[in-house]
């Protein structure tokens, strides 16, 4: 076996093969994740079963520096390791001089081996421009901000949490283009110190004013001995680490080329912590989402460092990275990075038997690391190149990914959009006339700018106030006492928005607006940001309870969806609607008169022909007093669900709402008692 | 002498009236002004577990304002302005948003205010209260 493939290994070095598309036969479908970039000197294996130390001897063929596992088990964690299959990952090292693809494809032939994967290199989604901001002299510890709750002197300044209209965002700005986080914070939670964040992107500065307090520390490490103190297979990881250099985690490493420019990190992972949970109420700098009120009471940062200086992140990296944020206690994965390649399907993008990412990503979700759901929740960015699809991981079809929009409550020029794309959020934009005021404010690493804030765009950014706002939503849950699994909360998630559709249609020249875009014709983006724009005064809603929805008896009536699934209930593709025969019987339903007009705007007919949905509208007739449940199913995130061999689509999703039948017409649909 | 006479038998009248036993006359007139909870509804005993909470406040002014929770969540508010039709012992509004509601039939016996639809099957009764809860108006969208 060694030496056919070392002969393998060697006429592929003559003739290199020029892609994976080369791999023979029922191997090709072994191998996975081929992106635009990819590591030369190393791949990835997955084995049907896990390979003994004799089996692993025999495959260390010559060509093969070395082969190691690639994650590290975790004590207490070994079966759910082995329920996703990440013991039987292992990274393929190559001798200098090996020919990549001959490895691939004669490993891909072995029938011991299930999958093998490209060692690809992720983009951060962001254009990595930044703009520094100096700080306003600090107003007095005891006046909060004009513009919220927060004494922040550059909260006013980020319209991305609450925006109120101010014209010096954009002339064309929009009041509510924001994560409506404002009251949220007013009157229900700032964060719980037990969420826990990891930021899966450049290394975050730890020690910047407006972060260090709010940064996750791991208890068992002593910092800088040296040592493994915890025995987690990391040296010296107190806030983190760096999967990228396999050392400290470092913000600033870079140099500067021959024409003068910096070459090398940009703040990008400090820049997305900010907005996670910068320290609130502090009188310094800028507001996080999670951040707090001021008492030690914000969400915590951990820093699982992928990208450094020039080095990109490798899906070994990446994959270690997400496992350690499973591992180490982390509720949310904060990803603002993605791959360029566009893939047909989930399973082209993982070829049906899975890829590191995906299974990291996947075991991440299955961990409990706090007390309201039964896993986690991993959420990404769709991308920045102005492709009508998301990019993966976050395409995949269970992953959240996040599409942009500027303070004028428009898609962003340069957003990923439609299938794939699963919610929406702030992202920012530069408007020519505005300048950087429209694009996101948040901390930034003082040594690269001289600043310690800065504005930068990109769905990178829109990425982090989601999590920010899932961080808030865990904490409030956690406060209520309230449990969800993991899913359900996905789905709360996503029907907890706002319609960005209606601004969209609106837009009076069919293009964007002002500000330097107004070639950027809106109409491809019609129903193609996800379900909305999330909300954060929605989610919370969501956890404390849906409210039941009234119907009067004795007419055909519409009853408005949107306490369900958002005010973008309208624009949402729905599949199913099923109403129980204890439902039927209980209010008298009647079978519902059904649309005529179904070709246009689609209608979904419960099988039994007692409601249906069209316009984000329940069409039923109940005759008497009484109630039920019905339940709706739509689609989060494009109009056909994804997964599988399906091309890249939205998420399920499934509410179940509580309708009472009254006489009374309930103020004809004011929803009022009386 | 006739005018007289006819002024007579009408004070009598007057007085007898105000001492005949007629059961229409032991009603007192209804006043729904004040603050009530919803204490009983059909719907309620229909919707099993559903939690079903209202608080009205007629205010002597004519405005009213209705704290409601229907199943799980917070206390919707709404406002408006309403009538009563003392003879008729009819109740209607009109919320904020211009919306017309009932008119309902308004009943008062003791401290319980009911609230029907004319020939409907629906029966929902209020019981008054010193005010709405803190933890209402304080819980509200």
């Amino acid at each position: 076996m060694a030496a056919s493939l070392l002969a393998a290994l060697v006429s592929c070095r003559q003739e290199p093969l020029p892609s994976v598309v080369d791999v023979p036969g029922s191997a090709r479908t072994k191998v996975v994740n081929l992106g635009d970039e990819w590591e030369t000197s190393s791949f990835l294996v997955k084995f049907a079963t896990r390979p003994s130390d004799a089996e692993l001897e025999d495959l260390r063929f010559e060509g093969v520096l070395s082969m190691e596992p690639l994650f590290k088990s975790f004590p207490g964690k070994e079966d759910l390791e082995r329920e996703f299959g990440l013991d039987r990952w292992f990274v393929v090292n190559l001798e200098e001089g090996a020919e990549l693809d001959g490895a691939v494809s004669l490993v891909a032939e072995l029938a011991q081996v299930a999958v093998v994967e490209y060692n690809v290199i992720a983009t951060k989604a962001s254009d990595c421009k930044v703009y520094p901001a100096a700080e306003p002299a600090a107003e007095p510890a005891t006046r909060a901000s004009a513009s919220g709750k927060f004494n922040d002197p550059m909260l006013p300044n980020q319209w991305h949490y609450y925006n109120q209209g101010n014209k010096s965002f954009s002339a064309y700005v929009a009041r509510g283009a924001d994560v409506n986080v404002n009251d949220v914070w007013s009157n229900l939670i700032c964060g719980d110190p037990d969420i826990i964040v990891a930021v899966v992107d450049e290394g975050v500065k730890y020690d910047h004013p407006d972060l260090a307090e709010n940064m996750w520390v791991n208890k068992g490490e002593i910092p800088g001995n040296g040592v493994d103190d915890d025995k987690n297979g990391y040296v010296d990881d107190v806030y983190g680490y760096n999967f990228n250099a396999n050392g400290p985690i470092s913000w600033n490493v870079g140099y500067y080329d021959g024409a003068g420019y910096w070459q090398g990190d940009s703040g990008h992972g400090t820049h997305c912590a900010g907005t996670i949970a910068a320290v609130n109420n502090n009188n310094k700098g800028v507001s996080g989402i999670a951040g707090g009120s001021g008492a030690q009471d914000g969400c915590k940062i951990m820093s699982c460092q992928i990208f450094s200086g020039n080095s990109g992140g490798s899906t070994r990296t990446v994959s270690n990275a997400i496992k350690y944020a499973a591992d180490m206690g982390a509720s949310i994965i904060s990803c603002s990075f993605g791959y360029t390649s566009a893939f047909a399907s989930d399973d082209a993008y993982k070829r049906a038997a899975g890829s590191a990412e995906i299974d990291a990503v996947h075991y991440f979700e299955a961990t409990r690391n706090n007390p309201v759901l039964d896993g986690n929740i991993a959420i990404f960015a769709a991308g920045n190149e102005n492709h009508n699809y998301a990019h993966y991981p976050g395409a995949f079809y269970d992953i959240i990914s996040v599409s942009a929009f500027g303070p004028d409550f428009l898609p962003t020029y340069f957003t990923n959009y439609g299938p794939g794309c699963n919610i929406s959020a702030p992202g920012g934009e530069y408007y020519h006339g505005v300048g950087e005021k429209s694009m996101v404010l948040s901390t930034l690493p003082k040594e690269l700018y001289k600043e310690d804030y800065g504005y930068m765009q990109g769905t990178s950014m829109a990425c982090p106030h989601v999590s920010g706002v899932v961080a808030l939503a865990l904490s409030y849950a956690k406060q209520l006492k309230k449990t969800f699994s993991r899913d359900e909360f996905k789905r709360m998630i996503l029907a907890s928005v706002s319609d960005i559709d209606q601004r969209i249609g609106a837009v009076p020249s069919g293009a964007k607006p002002l500000n330097g875009h107004e070639n950027l014709s809106m109409a491809p983006y019609y129903h193609q940001m996800g379900t909305g724009a999330i909300d954060a005064w929605r989610l919370m809603m969501h956890i404390e309870g849906l409210p039941t929805l009234t119907a009067q008896t004795g007419r055909q009536q519409w009853i408005d969806l949107s306490p369900a699934f958002g005010t973008a209930s309208v624009s949402l593709t729905y599949l199913k609607v099923e109403v129980p025969s204890a439902a039927v019987s209980s209010m008298g339903l009647q079978k519902v008169t059904p649309p005529t007009n179904t070709d246009k705007y689609p209608a979904v007919m419960d099988e039994g022909g007692y409601a249906y949905v069209q316009f984000g509208r329940l069409y039923v007739q109940p005759t008497k007093i009484g109630s039920g449940k019905i339940t709706i199913t739509a689609v989060g995130g494009g109009d056909h669900v994804g997964g599988g061999s399906n091309p890249p689509g939205g998420m399920e999703l499934t509410q179940s709402v509580s309708l009472i039948a009254r006489e009374a017409d309930g103020g004809n649909g004011t929803g009022g008692w009386l | 002498m006739m005018k007289k006479l006819l002024f007579v038998l009408a004070s009598l009248a007057l007085l007898a009236g105000c001492h005949e036993d007629n059961p229409e006359d032991l009603t007192p007139a209804v006043d729904v002004t004040g603050s009530w909870e919803l204490s009983s509804a059909t719907t309620r005993v229909m919707v099993g577990g559903e939690q079903v909470s209202v608080y009205l406040v007629f205010s002597s002014s004519g405005s009213f304002d209705i704290y409601q929770k229907i199943g799980a969540g917070r206390y919707t508010h709404f406002t408006g302005s309403y009538t009563l039709n003392k003879e008729e012992k009819l109740l209607s509004g009109t919320y904020s948003d211009g919306t017309k509601w009932g008119p309902y039939e308004a009943a008062l016996q003791g401290t319980t205010l009911s609230l029907n639809l004319p020939g409907g099957k629906e029966v929902d009764s209020y019981r008054k209260i010193d005010a709405v809860p803190e933890s209402v108006t304080g819980n509200v969208y």
